[in-house]
């Protein structure tokens, strides 16, 4: 499978096929409703929005969004809109959720219902996506959103779900670096090293599939060749990792929001981990990452159903 | 005065009078070169080290050699040029961070203080529209309690001050803006440090916390939240949680970015300049300047 390099490229391989369908969660909110008429509009999406219905409807006046290729469900809780979602999910009618005007909180509960949620992997996380100026490639960044304090165990899955991501875009056998401040392990002053050596460890036992893995490592080292060759670091990794795994949210919100203000570079992001992607903007994204968000999920949404063909 | 650009901070360096630099360790090929190109930075370096790692050390005018046997030895020669007044900035070449940190603390405590060091970086950044940005601390507390960070907090508080600025924006980073005890301790220390800020026990400066980054340098994304405060959008200090999301910062502006930043570690009477390893050319020069203009803005204020 050829990778995808780019954003545009990314729209291009999306673009063919059907609209997928997507199920919104409390979807009477400005924001939402217009990220999703973008995206309606080149031919990406259609589905469901789920909440109430008075508010949709004035949402849509109020921004003149045409919602006819959408079907209004009306719902006054948004516990129970969350559940009507999932029911969508669960019988194919569905190929997506997204989070409007719900919180975070709530909505992952939700998803992760003992009986009726659609947790797919051991947990779920939030995968960044973008590209850095002057290297080619998407990378990937976790966990920016989700994950509060990551164990070890935690991180591995968060590492797995990355993967997964990684490989659907077709970045095969990607380079892991679990990102610390130093390069060597402290073991009773930064409990970062010590899990970063442990799932390096791991993966170079095969203990983690599809990927390769190095830390801990610093970012320098896993973003430049130079700073690799002035440390003497003799690693896996040499300014050339694809997925970047942070110690904790405190690191990967940094991670995040730095490179959107200070890098200026594009960014979509994704909910891995469930039976279907779930895209989860913030109010303060930019537009076009919340643009680029719902088309990824569309991308993923597919590259599943093409598993799943094989698998059957 | 306040620098509005890294080549203000180097103008004014340069038409300062001299200072002296004790320099640990200059064993790196980029220290060398760094110190060969700031002749106009009028800065005279003592160069403390072992004499066979120093072989092919350039000959400049401002630069004197004194040879040591190990790395404890050189730290501490550097140490006592400070207290003689032989010196006014403690410059680390290729010496364990650490190391350094140790021997400055006990000779602090000789003297019955016990100050908190921590490093404090001065940036220059292209796509902030205020530019100048002090980011703290990336490199010298690993996981700094809540009394740690106030310190920290203080510290760069006054390195702001001695550069000119009478009441800067501190703004305190978190994940999210609201305090949330259960999950994010980060925000409960935001919310303490930014309490004591209001009740002026942290000098004269705006406080304010717990701020998502985009929320501290984003007018657009604080009224996205909804977030009133003078501080929202128009921070000249960041307070990080800890090292991880520090480094993080760091790393990205330095790496990904074409911003220039100056470092030093705060804390004792006298300016440390302390490069990483991978620091380019440039940001090491910048630092040269910024202790230099910290070490004499100090004498003019006493």
């Amino acid at each position: 499978m050829k990778r995808i390099e780019t954003f545009d490229e990314l729209k291009e391989a999306t673009q063919q096929g059907e609209p997928a369908k997507i199920a919104v969660v409390n979807a009477d909110n400005d924001d939402v409703l217009l990220s999703l008429q973008s995206a309606n509009r080149e031919g990406y999406i259609k589905g469901y929005l789920i909440g109430d219905k008075n508010g949709i409807n004035q949402v849509s006046i109020r921004n003149e969004i045409n919602i006819s290729d959408f079907e209004v469900i009306h719902s006054n809780n948004e516990t129970s809109a969350a559940f009507i979602a999932l029911e969508l999910v669960r019988s194919m009618q569905a190929d997506i959720i997204m989070k409007g005007n719900i919180s975070t909180g709530k909505l992952l509960s939700v998803l992760l219902d003992r009986e009726r949620g659609i947790r797919a992997g051991k947990l779920l996380s939030h995968v960044s996506i973008f590209q850095l100026p002057g290297k080619s490639g998407f990378k990937f960044m976790s966990d920016a959103a989700i994950n509060i304090k990551p164990t070890c165990f935690e991180k591995i899955s968060i590492c797995q779900n990355a993967i997964k991501i990684a490989n659907a875009l077709g970045y095969m056998l990607p380079k892991v670096a679990l990102i610390t401040p130093f390069e060597k392990v402290f073991l009773d002053e930064i409990p970062s090293t010590i899990d970063a050596a442990l799932i390096s460890k791991m993966g170079e036992r095969g203990q983690i599939a599809e990927a390769c893995f190095d830390g801990p490592i610093s970012l320098d080292i896993a973003l430049s060749p130079e700073a690799a060759k002035e440390k003497g670091y003799s690693g896996l990794i040499k300014g050339d990792a694809d997925i970047f795994i942070v110690h904790d949210l405190e690191t990967g919100n940094v991670f995040y929001k730095a490179l959107i203000y200070f890098v200026d570079c594009t960014v979509s992001g994704i909910i891995a981990g469930a039976q279907v992607p779930i895209v989860l903007t913030s109010r303060a994204d930019h537009d076009y990452t919340k643009h680029l968000s719902i088309i990824t999920a569309v991308y993923l949404s597919r590259i599943d159903k093409k598993d799943e063909l094989n698998e059957v | 005065m306040k620098y509005k650009s890294m080549e203000e901070l180097l103008m004014a360096a340069s038409t300062m009078p001299k200072c002296r630099i004790a320099l640990v360790n200059p064993y790196q090929k980029l220290t060398w070169m760094s110190l060969a190109q700031v002749e106009d930075l009028k800065i005279e370096f003592i160069c403390i080290g072992e004499e066979n790692k120093m072989i092919g050390f350039p000959k400049l005018k401002w630069a004197s050699i004194k040879t040591v046997d190990d790395e404890n030895e050189a730290i501490n020669a550097a140490i006592e040029l400070i207290y003689n007044g032989q010196a006014d900035i403690l410059m680390n070449g290729l010496a364990n961070p650490k190391k350094i940190f140790e021997l400055i603390m006990k000779a602090e405590k000789l003297n019955e203080r016990k100050p908190i060091l921590s490093h404090i970086g001065l940036f220059e950044i292209p796509a902030y529209s205020k530019k100048m940005l002090f980011i703290t601390d990336a490199g010298a507390n690993i996981t700094p309690d809540l009394v740690t960070k106030v310190e920290i907090t203080k510290n760069v508080v006054n390195i702001a001050h001695i550069l000119g600025y009478e009441n800067p924006n501190v703004a305190i980073i978190t994940p999210i803006e609201q305090v949330n005890p259960k999950n994010l301790p980060s925000t409960v220390d935001a919310a303490a440090i930014s309490q004591m800020g209001k009740t002026g026990q942290l000098g004269k400066c705006t406080v304010d916390g717990p701020l998502a980054l985009d929320n501290a340098i984003s007018e657009r994304a604080a009224k996205i939240k909804n977030i009133k405060s003078p501080v929202a959008g128009n921070a000249d200090i960041l307070v990080v949680h800890d090292i991880e999301s520090g480094n993080i910062l760091y790393k990205i502006l330095t790496q990904l970015t074409e911003s220039k930043v100056a470092a030093t570690v705060a804390g004792v009477f006298y300016p440390i300049a302390m490069p990483s390893r991978t620091d380019s050319l440039a940001n090491r020069i910048h630092s040269m300047a910024l202790t230099k203009v910290l070490s004499l803005s100090e004498m003019q204020e006493n």
